[in-house]
């Protein structure tokens, strides 16, 4: 561990603390979000902000292996997100299916 | 297989995944009996699914962009903050309907991550040749940005042909 | 001196991170809170992580910091697209002020080389 005066102590607690609440923030609009896409964004928010964390970790503990846990996690949680961006994708087409034009936001060819 | 593969093709992808293997595993000697069955299902699904091209980079053209992307990163980053604090800024957003001239897939990805990266530009859609672009200011010359963009894009590949739009409009429907 | 640069990293990066969670919340759209979410949150992230590299100043932490930021600056785009495609294509509701059928007619007719169609 870092003295615990130096300013990579000092700004690593710092980034710790915003982080953390950052992270909170999202999970509000994770809980509030109107639309299923709008919690996945959160989601998906969430995962690069627990990327940002593991990276701010490892300099305030001074552990490297922590950079080797981002990485493997942000792969992991991107794919994720991409599985439940196409479940998104899946349910909205069997939704418009039953109707015979899509919404005002889709083209007409 | 896919016939279009070439040798060139295969030894830089097994350069490629090997040393991404080797920089994720600090090179540790006993991770490579998981290592080699990684790098060559990694090279596998690589020729299943995306369609090996020749792809030619120019390094001028490279240097340029990663100093572009960097300045323009920032930009947008800072473009986010006035928006979050600022929600009366002129937003007058729209869904642009941008027609790629590029034609590689490569370069098509790079575009794609690179608008959603900068300032007031989210890609949405790619259907065929048009790429749904959500703006968030059509007050600003979008096409034209996005023109630039693109001939930025082009420029780290050589031979990079772009398409001229009237042309393949008509025949494309 | 490597220190102070990556205590202004830290400290940058973690308020960049704020403001996407802040934007997260008070934007009034979807999309537009993936612009927030795929802009301010990668950057913070991505200045964190070159934070990193400059504390260790190794060169193997470098290789990996840099391999962490291009996995980041590759997925989070194409996660915002995959979630834009499948709103849009389910019929989402955007911000009523945003221009769609009119842009569609503008558009359309054909005048991509004007810069500023007003």
């Amino acid at each position: 561990m870092p003295v615990d005066s130096s300013p990579v102590a000092l700004a690593g607690q710092f980034a710790l603390a915003v982080l953390l609440i950052s992270i909170i923030l999202a999970l509000a609009r994770l809980v509030k979000g109107p639309a299923a896409a709008d919690r996945i964004v959160a989601l998906d928010l969430i995962s690069i902000l627990i990327v940002a964390f593991l990276a701010a970790y490892s300099i305030y503990a001074g552990e490297t292996s922590f950079l080797d846990v981002a990485i493997g996690y942000a792969l992991i949680a991107f794919l994720g997100t991409v599985a439940l961006a196409r479940f998104l994708m899946r349910s909205g087409l069997k939704k418009t299916e039953n109707r015979e034009t899509l919404d005002h936001t889709r083209r007409h060819e | 297989m896919d016939p279009s593969m070439s040798l060139t093709g295969l030894i830089s992808r097994i350069i490629v995944y090997t040393g991404t293997w080797y920089v994720l595993t600090r090179g540790a000697a006993d991770s490579w009996p998981v290592g080699i069955p990684a790098v060559l299902a990694a090279i596998y699904i690589d020729f299943k699914l995306l369609r090996p091209e020749k792809t030619r980079w120019s390094v001028a053209g490279l240097i340029a962009f990663v100093l572009f992307f960097l300045k323009s990163s920032i930009y947008s980053g800072i473009d986010v903050v006035r928006r979050t604090f600022d929600p009366r800024l002129p937003l007058d957003p729209a869904l642009v309907e941008y027609p790629l001239r590029l034609t590689s897939c490569a370069a098509r990805n790079l575009f794609i991550c690179t608008v959603s990266l900068l300032p007031g530009t989210l890609s949405t859609a790619l259907e065929g040749h048009t790429l749904v672009i959500h703006a968030l200011d059509v007050g600003r010359p979008v096409e034209h940005e996005l023109n630039i963009i693109e001939n930025r894009v082009a420029a780290v590949f050589k031979h990079q042909e772009l398409m001229n739009n009237f042309e393949t409009r008509e025949s494309k429907k | 001196m490597n220190e102070i640069i990556t205590a202004v990293l830290l400290v940058l990066g973690s308020l960049f991170s704020l403001v996407a969670a802040l934007g997260m919340l008070r934007l009034p759209d979807t999309v537009m809170r993936m612009h927030a979410a795929t802009k301010a949150g990668t950057l913070g992230a991505g200045l964190i992580l070159i934070g990193e590299a400059f504390f260790y100043a190794e060169f193997g932490i470098t290789l990996r910091a840099l391999a962490a930021i291009t996995f980041l600056l590759l997925t989070a785009p194409v996660a915002a697209h995959l979630i834009g495609r499948a709103a849009y294509y389910s019929g989402i509701k955007l911000w009523q002020k945003t221009w769609i059928d009119q842009l569609a007619e503008r558009y359309r007719t054909g005048n991509y080389s004007d810069p500023d169609p007003k």
